[in-house]
C-alpha cells in the first residue's frame, strides 16, 4: 500500500513534467478516440446513406432478374414469399418495385433511363426521393412521372411537360410507348439517381411491360440492429428461383470500408502506442535516474527487487491514470462538440457511396474502456524496462554517485 | 564475545586498467556486539567503501565478509536484503529520507517491509518519535525539517526495525556543532540502552572523542586500531 502511495506521490514531485507527459499521452488517447468516433460516425452515415437512400435493409429478386435484368423474371405478389414477409412483425416497410430500362424522349432529346414503377405510399417510407423533391409532387395519376434533376436538364423539360416513355414488353420484346407528364423533379445529390431515373406508377409500368409481378422487393426493419437480427430470416427466403439478400451483400463496398477502417485503426493504434511508449519511457528514465541516490537508500534499508518494481510500476500506473483522465476529458469535449454539430460532408462521394447527411462523431463504450485500459496496461508494461535498469544499479554505486 | 562482523583479507578495486583505484587493501577486521566505534582517516581512504562492503551493499574484489559467522557472499540477494532490513540500520550523511513520505511514513517504511501489523507500527513510531525528541512531527515532510531534525528521523528509521547494528556514514558532517553533539548523545544513549552496535565513518572530532574504538584507514589500509 505504501509502495503504491509512493508511486502516486512521486509523479507529483515534478508536477509540470508529469502534466506535460500526461497531456502528451492524453492527446494520443484523445486522437485515437476521436478518429475512432469519427470513423464510426462516417460508417454509420455511409450505411445509413446506402440503406435508407434506396437500397433498404434487404432486397429480394427473382434469381434470373438479378443476373439478366430481363423484365419477365418477376415475383408474384400473391406467392408464399409475400405471406412470409407479412408474417414477420419486425418488418416495418415492404416496398415493391418494377424496374425496366426505358427510353425517355422529350421534344428535344432521347435518353436511356431506368424506369422505376412504384407504389408511392410504400416507396415514400424507404427511399430518399420524397425528401428531395425540388418541384412538383410524387406521381399521383396514372400518367404522372417524376424525373431526376440532371435528366430533366438534359431533356430540357419543365414541370407539366410531356414525355414519351418506350419500354420493351416481357417475353415478346415488342416496343410499347406511352405519354407521361412531368409531375415532379427530384434532386437526391446521388449522381446515378438524378441522371438516370424516372419514377412512374407501378400498375402503369406493369401494363406497359405486360407483367403482373414485381422485380424488386425492398424490406426495411425499424433499425440496423433489428435488420442484423433478422438476417437469417432474410436468408431463409432464398430458394431456387428467389434470391434474398441483406444490405451487407447489396452494398459490399460499405462492408469493405468498415474492414479497412478497422485495419487503419489498428495501424494507428500501434503507431500511437509506440509514441506513447517513447514519451513514458523518456519521462520515467528522467525522473527515475535523477533519483538514483534515493533508490540506493531504499535498497540499503532492505527494499527488494520485487518492491522496487512495484514502486516504479505504480509510478507508471499513476502517470498513465493522469494521462487517460486528461485524454478522456479532451475526447469528451471535442467529441461532444462534433457529436452535436457534426461535420458537413454531404454530397461527397466515398467508395461509391455518397454522403447525404452531416457526419456526427459517434461515442462508443470501447473508446472509454478498451482504449484507456490498454493504454494503462501498456504503460505499466513499458515501465518494466526502466525499472529493470534501476534494479540493476548497485546500491553502493547509486549512493556513491551523488555524494 | 561473539563476532558481529568479521572481515578477512578484504580488498576492493574500482575501475580497471590505468584508472584502477585500490580502495581497500587486505583488510582484516572484527567488530563486536555493542561496539561504539569509528572509522577515521583522510578523504578517499576507503571508509565508505568498507561500510558498504560490510553491509553487503557492495561486494569485495577479494576476501570474505562474515556476518554472525555466515559468509555474505554465500547469501542470495533476497536473503541479504532481508538480513539488512532486519539486522542493519543505515544513516547517511544526508538525503536519508524519502522526500515524498512523511516522517511517520519514513519510519514506518521498514516495518512495512517486515510485515509488522499496523497497530504495532504506529505504536512504535510514536515511541521512537518521543525517544528522538520529535513528538508531533508525524505528518511533516522531510523538506519541512531542519538538517538536524532530518538526521534524527534518519536515526529513528534506522532503529525502527530494532537492528543489532547501525552503520552511520558521516552522520554529523552536515550539521552544526551543537546539533551534531545532540545527535551523538542520542546515538550513545541508544547504544547504552539497547546495546545497539554503532559503527561510524567520520571526520568529526566529537564522534572520535566519544567512540570507544578508533580504526584509522589510510589508502585502503588499516594503520591503527585503538581502544580508548
Ligand atoms: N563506486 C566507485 N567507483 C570508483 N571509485 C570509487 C567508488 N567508490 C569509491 N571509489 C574510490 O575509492 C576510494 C575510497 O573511497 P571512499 O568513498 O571509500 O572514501 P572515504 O574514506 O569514504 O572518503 P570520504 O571521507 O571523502 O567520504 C576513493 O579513491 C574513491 O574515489
Ligand atoms: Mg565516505
Amino acid at each position: 500500500m505504501m509502495i503504491l502511495k509512493l508511486g502516486f506521490r512521486n509523479i507529483m514531485r515534478n508536477k509540470r513534467r508529469s502534466i506535460l507527459t500526461g497531456l502528451a499521452v492524453g492527446l494520443g488517447l484523445a486522437a485515437m478516440i476521436l478518429v475512432n468516433g469519427f470513423w464510426k460516425g462516417m460508417l454509420a452515415n455511409m450505411i445509413d446513406s446506402a440503406v435508407s437512400n434506396y437500397v433498404g435493409h434487404a432486397q429480394i429478386h427473382h434469381r434470373q432478374f438479378g443476373e439478366s435484368h430481363e423484365v419477365q423474371y418477376s415475383l408474384d405478389p400473391s406467392s408464399e414469399l409475400f405471406q412470409k414477409l407479412k408474417q414477420n412483425t419486425q418488418i416495418e416497410v415492404i416496398s415493391k418495385r418494377v424496374i425496366a430500362l426505358a427510353m425517355v424522349s422529350s421534344s428535344q432529346e432521347s435518353l436511356n433511363a431506368i424506369a422505376l414503377g412504384i407504389i408511392p405510399a410504400e416507396e415514400k417510407e424507404i427511399s430518399l426521393f420524397d425528401d428531395r423533391i425540388l418541384e412538383g409532387h410524387y406521381p399521383e395519376n396514372e400518367n404522372d412521372l417524376m424525373i431526376g434533376v440532371q435528366l430533366q436538364k438534359k431533356l430540357s423539360v419543365q414541370l407539366g411537360d410531356r414525355i414519351v416513355i418506350t419500354v420493351s414488353e416481357a417475353n415478346t420484346g415488342e416496343l410499347n410507348q406511352e405519354l407521361f407528364r412531368v409531375s415532379g423533379i427530384f434532386g437526391t445529390g446521388v449522381k446515378d439517381m438524378d441522371e438516370g431515373m424516372i419514377l412512374v406508377h407501378q400498375r402503369k409500368l406493369q401494363q406497359m411491360l405486360s407483367i403482373s409481378g414485381v422485380h424488386e422487393v425492398v424490406v426495411m426493419f425499424s433499425d440496423l440492429k433489428t435488420a442484423e437480427l433478422n438476417a437469417p430470416f432474410i436468408n431463409s427466403l432464398s430458394t431456387k428461383d428467389i434470391k434474398a439478400e441483406n444490405w451487407q451483400e447489396l452494398v459490399p463496398q460499405v462492408v469493405g470500408i468498415a474492414k479497412v477502417t478497422d485495419f487503419s485503426m489498428g495501424i494507428m493504434g500501434i503507431i500511437l502506442f509506440i509514441l506513447v511508449g517513447q514519451v513514458i519511457l523518456n519521462t520515467l528514465f528522467m525522473s527515475l535516474f535523477e533519483r538514483s541516490y534515493e533508490f540506493g537508500v531504499l535498497r540499503a534499508i532492505g527494499t527488494k527487487n520485487r518492491e522496487l518494481y512495484l514502486m516504479i510500476c505504480s509510478e507508471a500506473l499513476a502517470l498513465s491514470c493522469l494521462s487517460i483522465i486528461l485524454g478522456m476529458i479532451i475526447a469528451l469535449i471535442v467529441g461532444g462538440y462534433w457529436s452535436v454539430l457534426g461535420v458537413d460532408y454531404s454530397g461527397v462521394q466515398f467508395g461509391e457511396v455518397t454522403f447525404t447527411e452531416k457526419i456526427f462523431f459517434k461515442f462508443s463504450l470501447e473508446q472509454f474502456t478498451l482504449y484507456p485500459t490498454s493504454l494503462v496496461l501498456f504503460t505499466v508494461l513499458v515501465s518494466l524496462y526502466p525499472a529493470w535498469k534501476i534494479v540493476r544499479i548497485k546500491a553502493a554505486e547509486a549512493l556513491h554517485r551523488s555524494l | 564475545m561473539e563476532h558481529v562482523f568479521q572481515l578477512e583479507n578484504v580488498s576492493k578495486v574500482f575501475g580497471e586498467g590505468a584508472v584502477q583505484v585500490k580502495a581497500l587493501n587486505s583488510i582484516n577486521l572484527e567488530f563486536h556486539r555493542g561496539e561504539f566505534s569509528a572509522l577515521i582517516g583522510p578523504s578517499g581512504s576507503g571508509k565508505s567503501t568498507l561500510l558498504n562492503i560490510m553491509s553487503g551493499l557492495d561486494t569485495p574484489t577479494t576476501g570474505d565478509v562474515f556476518l554472525d559467522g555466515i559468509n555474505i557472499s554465500e547469501m542470495s540477494g533476497n536473503k541479504l536484503c532481508d538480513f539488512r532490513r532486519d539486522h542493519i540500520g543505515f544513516i547517511f550523511q544526508s538525503f536519508n529520507l524519502i522526500p515524498v513520505l512523511t516522517v511517520k511514513e519514513n519510519i514506518e517504511y521498514i516495518m512495512l517491509l517486515q510485515g509488522v501489523a499496523e497497530e504495532k507500527r504506529l505504536q512504535r513510531v510514536e515511541e521512537i518519535l518521543e525517544r528522538i525528541g520529535l513528538k508531533g512531527f508525524n505528518n511533516r515532510y522531510p523538506n519541512q525539517l531542519s538538517g538536524g531534525q532530518q538526521q534524527r528521523v534518519a536515526i529513528a528509521r534506522a532503529i525502527a526495525s530494532q537492528p543489532s547494528i547501525i552503520l552511520a556514514d558521516e552522520p554529523t558532517a552536515n550539521l552544526d556543532s551543537k546539533t551534531g553533539t545532540e545527535l551523538i548523545d542520542l546515538m550513545a544513549q541508544l547504544n547504552a540502552d539497547y546495546g545497539t552496535t554503532f559503527i561510524f565513518s567520520t571526520h568529526d572530532q566529537k564522534i572520535m572523542d566519544r567512540a570507544r574504538r578508533l580504526v584509522t584507514l589510510e589508502d585502503g589500509k588499516i594503520v591503527s586500531d585503538k581502544l580508548s
